[in-house]
């Protein structure tokens, strides 16, 4: 065989058809990705499959250490030791998820992180509360801006010039200085800036 | 300015609509390289997903001096020398071909045989047989999408074709043109 032989021979090998619906989902999906911030989903899925296992186990076990030191102050009053906790504890945290987290709440069945699905979190400052009546008690770390949930009403957590924690609903706000209507609720809020 | 470097100019600028447009337009002979590449639907459209976002990430430093299909070409072929998969799903390629041979179309056959042939080159003679042979550049324009020497590709050339010679000898017919 030569090689205009072996060229033709090669040439004569059709390449098939590609599956319906490549050519008309690869640009979405490219697309997407970038919306994503994925550099590689496909070609690295299982180390990145991996590494979110790993992160959340991570996770899990730094939430496992800091509620138990956590809960064994909670009937203490509050303290500077816990807000040292909730910062080296929200800075592990946003290393694993990073831009993405946007509140972490222990209450009485455990942690739980509430986390945006994208990495557009914006940077503000971190506030440390803590929410209890007769029934409930909760710790929130969270940020300016964002929004919490106290007793399935919705508030903004926002934080003025002096480092003071406002939290803004729809019928009271409540601020250090501002606690009427808020009945037998017990709220504390920190600015957890350094 | 063209309609292709009107939406350059705008994916350069974070627009991804318009790098959607680019990717809609070259995707197909993007798909085929990295298929030829590849020989697998799935695995090309991983290669070419990678292949247009790592275009779109390095779109700042693409000044036009090259076409835009040349430029995204060569992030392609890099792409597939350096697909970390290709011997794990060569061995499964060259499998699932041996147990559906039987089913498929003579035609079907033919081509599978082929393509299972360039499965069995080194990356960098593929190459050259897939730039040279399925995509007609002369060795020049392959050498540059390669990134070696004009002598290099025509080194892999050789190579790739002494073997394949051997392994496609039972498909060879003087006088049959398989058409």
């Amino acid at each position: 065989m030569n090689n205009n032989e072996l060229d033709r021979l090669l040439k004569q090998a059709s390449q098939p058809e590609p599956p319906a619906g490549l050519t008309r989902n690869l640009p979405g999906r490219v697309t997407a990705r970038l919306r994503h911030g994925s550099s590689s989903q496909s070609l690295e899925m299982p180390f990145r499959r991996h590494a979110w296992v790993w992160g959340l186990a991570t996770a899990c076990v730094i939430l496992g250490a800091f509620v138990v030191g956590f809960w064994r102050g909670q009937q203490s009053a509050f303290d500077p030791g816990q807000l040292a906790d909730a910062r080296r504890y929200l800075h592990e945290t946003q290393a694993l998820f990073p831009n993405q987290v946007k509140a972490i709440i222990f209450d009485k069945n455990g942690p739980h992180l509430v986390l945006s699905e994208k990495p557009d979190v914006g940077a503000s400052l971190p506030v440390f509360m803590t929410v209890s009546n007769a029934q409930t008690a909760e710790s929130i770390i969270t940020y300016s801006g964002q929004q919490i949930n106290i007793h399935g009403e919705p508030y903004d957590v926002l934080l003025n010039g002096n480092n003071e924690v406002f939290l803004v609903g729809k019928t009271r706000v409540w601020s250090k200085n501002s606690r009427s209507g808020w009945g037998k609720t017990e709220i504390t809020a920190h600015s957890m800036a350094l | 300015m063209t309609d292709e470097q009107s939406l350059i100019r705008a994916s350069q600028q974070g627009d991804h609509a318009a790098f959607e447009c680019l990717v809609r337009e070259h995707q197909r002979m993007i798909l085929s390289l990295a298929y030829r590449m590849t020989g697998s639907w799935s695995d090309a459209e991983d290669l070419a997903q990678e292949s247009f976002i790592q275009a779109f990430r390095q779109l700042d430093r693409f000044r036009g001096e090259a076409r835009f299909s040349s430029w995204l070409y060569r992030i392609t072929v890099n792409h597939c020398l350096n697909w970390r998969k290709r011997a794990i799903r060569e061995s499964e390629i060259h499998e699932e071909w041996s147990q559906e041979a039987a089913a498929e179309s003579p035609r079907a056959d033919y081509s599978q045989q082929v393509q299972e042939a360039l499965l069995k080159l080194k990356p960098k003679q593929r190459a050259a047989i897939v730039l040279t042979t399925y995509e007609g550049r002369n060795h020049a324009e392959a050498a540059r999408l390669m990134g070696c020497s004009e002598t290099t590709v025509s080194w892999h050339l050789f190579m790739a074709r002494a073997k394949l010679k051997t392994l496609l000898a039972p498909l060879h017919n003087p006088g049959d043109a398989h058409e």
